[in-house]
């Protein structure tokens, strides 16, 4: 197990972050999603919610967390744990080592009976699960970003949600999540942060101390490369009773995590819809009033762009040419000094920024590990520094858009006559 | 003429604040904390969206449509020279502003030029610039705020409650007001709300971060002199009187939506007085986590049987005529859930809290403190908000030890009466889509 230990005297409290790879697979995707939930149940000694709830007020309130999701193609499956720096409470109680004690067992020593994980405590986190897949179609904005990336990634494991898949929970018993449990102790590649006004050598000792685990590939689980991925061409719109319509463009680029021009796909990403100066919100949102919510994100780890956007229904397919409009606008050189410098300043204060908040850290370190590198956020600004506007004109016109999901109003005609239909929830 | 400021130190916080008013009035809080990258600035003045009518210096009562402390936030971004959120880019410093019920902010952090960030935020707050175009424009973007929002269960019904809650008080109005009321806006009453509102004796300045706070003092007091800054307005603000009792019991809609969300809320009989108000606040954190939180028995009933999949939601609400507690949650069952909660109050009413469980949550509370000091940017909303009435957000630990077990009973006595609550819910549109 990898344990790293994040030094900083700024936080009052002390953040302990455990991240499990697993590969993102049909097989394993609802498995690696229903076991966080399972863990935190309740331990062998505290086998309920009441119980183990109050052992971590007890600790001045820690913060227990257990969760999945996804970075590129691998799935994690994070336990994340936050205690108050006892210094700052009377009688300065030493509650990280409580906290690294309580982790090992959230982790190793899950409630069990009968040697599985307790079958009443299986079914209810089974209709949970059910209940918050469903529950992805009443936010909007995500559930268009969700139908957008399940047409584009259909044939790659990235259309598979970190959340599980309902379909998988039919004859899912309780000892298979037990010895996939098992599975993952034994094997899976983990790595363990630790972030806080502590003393680095004592505690990553306690660690390795405590976390007594087999030993197991370090580094990152191989994944393929997903430029390999041919472009498609998909454009599909789907019906619902809503005010306010979503377009989103999904697309292709050439740049993934920690290539050299990763710093210039970050600033085109920033320039384009990323900040409130950037094209979208000056063109769309300030111009044309066009929209509240617009902008562009770039995922490093698969090398994508999600353009989205929430507007009225009849702007629906206006609104999706002057997205498309901004991208070639910047193919064909519309960069300013200004808007670049604009953009450098922006992207160097969110580089900074991350240092300011525990998690953002942990996982800013996590990522560059997963990339086989160290983290070094300055290096990357002075590679960034040196960015000059003609890189971002080239790698715009080798952005390109592979998928464009519209979700309509029930009366608007459609402008996209030609797009595939899509009449039922979750159906891509 | 020098401010002078004072110190106030907070030792087992491990954080310090220096404090001063300037000559105009504004309240300034500045609060070193060194190993951020970033410095947090924000400026707060006591206007928000529960404004009826006012009258500014005698010049007539004015209504106010709702929305306008909203549209204003928008507006004052908009400067004759261009947008601030392109000049605050290019001081790399990162801009953003937030309107609430009786509160409107704007803020800014930087990890670089930081007293040009803050001169440019204390001008165009300060500066009042609107141009019948930009007025027109705004509208649009701000309806689809609003659409945003109707689309989604939790502010629809949020906005239900307070409906179901309140006759007349304009916390029953949506923050951003409605597509039709903002059409009433021009740039007269924006300026009239500006001139009243938007005095610097209204407002308070925190700023977050690795400065000399002496030297930014002396920096804030020279930008603030600079400035042509009237005398303090004379302004009378009226709102329409508001029955003790709930206008509605329950009110439930329908969404396209897969699950039904359910929101609770209790109206305070009488709204607490500005001098017991933080007490209050915190009493309602303790009262809610006891009877409803992670570690109560209603929590562990609610999982087990399979009606919830997380610990309800709470929010403690109030402001100037107004204070409500609203629980919130997602249940296929939402009248199962109900009784129980019900259940669970006539219980604690009768039978008392248990005091194993009220030590032990009141030093979650005083965690849950030190974990928001490690935010700069919650650290100065909090400050600001708190100050501008009368209150000191690091004095928060004090009155967490000072919490009674009484006194948290007997709050629950007086909010949760049967006759003071009001139900929405959120129910998918038939037949259920998923």
């Amino acid at each position: 197990m990898g344990v790293h230990v994040l030094s900083t005297a700024q936080f009052k409290t002390n953040t302990l972050v455990l991240n499990i790879q697993a590969p993102l697979t049909e097989a394993r995707v609802t498995k690696t999603a229903l076991l966080p939930h399972l863990l935190v149940r309740g331990t062998e000694r505290t086998p309920t919610q009441t119980a183990l709830t109050a052992r971590m007020e007890e600790l001045y309130g820690a913060f227990l967390h257990a969760d999945t999701f996804k970075l590129g193609e691998r799935h994690i499956l994070q336990v994340r744990m936050e205690v108050p720096n006892g210094k700052y409470l009377p009688g300065r109680p030493q509650l990280l080592k409580e906290a690294i004690a309580f982790m090992w067992e959230v982790l190793t020593r899950p409630a069990l009976e009968g040697g599985t994980f307790r079958p009443r405590v299986v079914e209810l986190e089974k209709e949970a699960l059910r209940r918050r897949v469903e529950g992805l179609f009443d936010h909007k904005p995500l559930y268009a970003r969700i139908q957008t990336i399940s047409r584009m990634h259909r044939q790659e494991p990235f259309r598979l949600l970190a959340t599980g898949r309902i379909e998988d929970l039919v004859g899912l018993e309780p000892v298979n999540l037990t010895d996939y449990h098992a599975e993952l102790l034994a094997e899976a590649p983990m790595d363990l942060y630790v972030v806080g006004d502590v003393e680095g050598e004592a505690v990553a000792e306690e660690l390795r101390q405590v976390f007594s685990l087999p030993t197991r590939p370090k580094g990152a689980l191989q994944v393929r490369d997903p430029r390999q991925t041919p472009l498609g061409r998909h454009v599909v719109e789907e019906r619902q009773d809503v005010g306010q319509c979503q377009v989103v463009l999904g697309l292709r680029g050439p740049v993934l995590r920690g290539d050299p021009l990763h710093p210039a796909m970050e600033l085109l990403n920033g320039l384009l819809g990323g900040y409130a100066h950037s094209k979208f919100f000056t063109q769309i949102r300030e111009k044309e009033g066009m929209a509240y919510s617009v902008q562009s994100t770039y995922n490093p780890h698969m090398g994508t762009m999600i353009f989205q956007a929430g507007v009225d229904p009849v702007q629906v397919d206006v609104v999706a040419d002057l997205m498309r409009a901004q991208l070639q606008a910047v193919a064909e050189g519309a960069v300013s000094e200004e808007e670049l410098h604009q953009t450098k300043a922006m992207l160097a204060l969110s580089v900074r920024e991350t240092a300011d908040v525990a998690n953002s850290l942990a996982m800013a370190a996590f990522s560059a590990h997963l990339a086989g590198q160290s983290y070094d956020p300055e290096a990357f600004l002075t590679r960034m520094r040196a960015v000059g506007a003609e890189e971002l004109v080239a790698l715009a016109a080798e952005v390109q858009e592979d998928t464009c999901y519209l979700m309509r109003d029930l009366e608007t005609p459609s402008g996209t006559p030609n797009a595939i239909q899509i009449t039922s929830p979750f159906g891509a | 003429m020098s401010v002078q400021g004072t110190w106030t130190e907070y030792p087992l916080l491990g954080e310090r604040a220096f404090r001063a008013v300037l000559p105009d009035g504004l309240q300034v809080h500045l609060v070193p904390k060194q190993g951020f990258t970033k410095s947090h600035a924000i400026l707060t003045t006591a206007f928000g969206s529960v404004e009826a009518a006012f009258e500014l210096e005698g010049e007539g009562v004015r209504r106010v449509p709702p929305g306008v402390a909203h549209f204003l936030e928008h507006k004052l971004f908009e400067e004759p020279w261009g947008d601030a959120f392109s000049r605050f880019a290019e001081h790399g410093a990162q801009a953003n502003a937030f309107t609430g019920h009786s509160r409107t902010s704007y803020l800014f952090s930087t990890s670089d030029e930081l007293e040009a960030n803050l001169e440019l935020l204390l001008d165009f707050v300060q500066h009042p610039y609107f141009t019948e175009a930009g007025v027109a424009k705004e509208m649009g973007i701000i309806e689809q705020e609003i659409r945003m929002y109707d689309d989604m269960p939790q502010w629809l019904g949020y906005r239900h409650l307070l409906e179901s809650l309140y006759h007349a008080h304009p916390v029953r109005l949506d923050i951003a007001g409605t597509v039709e009321t903002i059409q009433e806006i021009d740039q007269e009453v924006l300026h009239a709300c500006h001139r009243a509102f938007y005095h610097p004796s209204n407002m308070a300045l925190a700023m977050v971060g690795d400065f000399d706070a002496e030297a930014m003092l002396a920096k804030v007091a020279e930008l603030q002199a600079k400035r042509q800054v009237p005398p303090i307005p004379q302004v009378q603000r009226s709102l329409p009187d508001e029955p003790s009792a709930v206008a509605c019991a329950r009110l439930e809609t329908h969404l396209a939506v897969a699950r039904t969300t359910l929101m609770v809320g209790w109206k305070e009989l009488v709204p607490p007085q500005p001098e017991e108000l933080l007490r209050r606040e915190l009493t309602m954190a303790l009262a809610v986590d006891l009877l409803f939180g992670r570690s109560s028995p209603l929590h562990q009933e609610l999982m087990d049987a399979g009606l919830i999949d997380e610990a309800l939601a709470y929010d403690y609400d109030n402001g100037p005529g107004f204070s409500h507690l609203t629980l919130a949650a997602e249940s296929d069952d939402p009248d199962l859930v109900l009784e129980r909660i019900e259940r669970t109050l006539a219980e604690v009413k009768r039978r008392g809290l248990d005091p194993v469980a009220f030590d032990r949550l009141r030093r979650k509370q005083l965690g849950d403190f030190l974990g928001e000091l490690n935010s700069p940017e919650n650290i100065g909303a909090q400050l600001t908000d708190l100050a501008l009435r009368g209150d000191d957000y690091f004095r928060v630990p004090e009155i967490i030890h000072a919490l009674t077990q009484e006194g948290v009973e007997e709050q629950i006595a007086r909010l949760f009466l049967p006759e003071q609550r009001a139900i929405s819910i959120v129910r998918p549109k038939s037949p259920a889509p998923v």
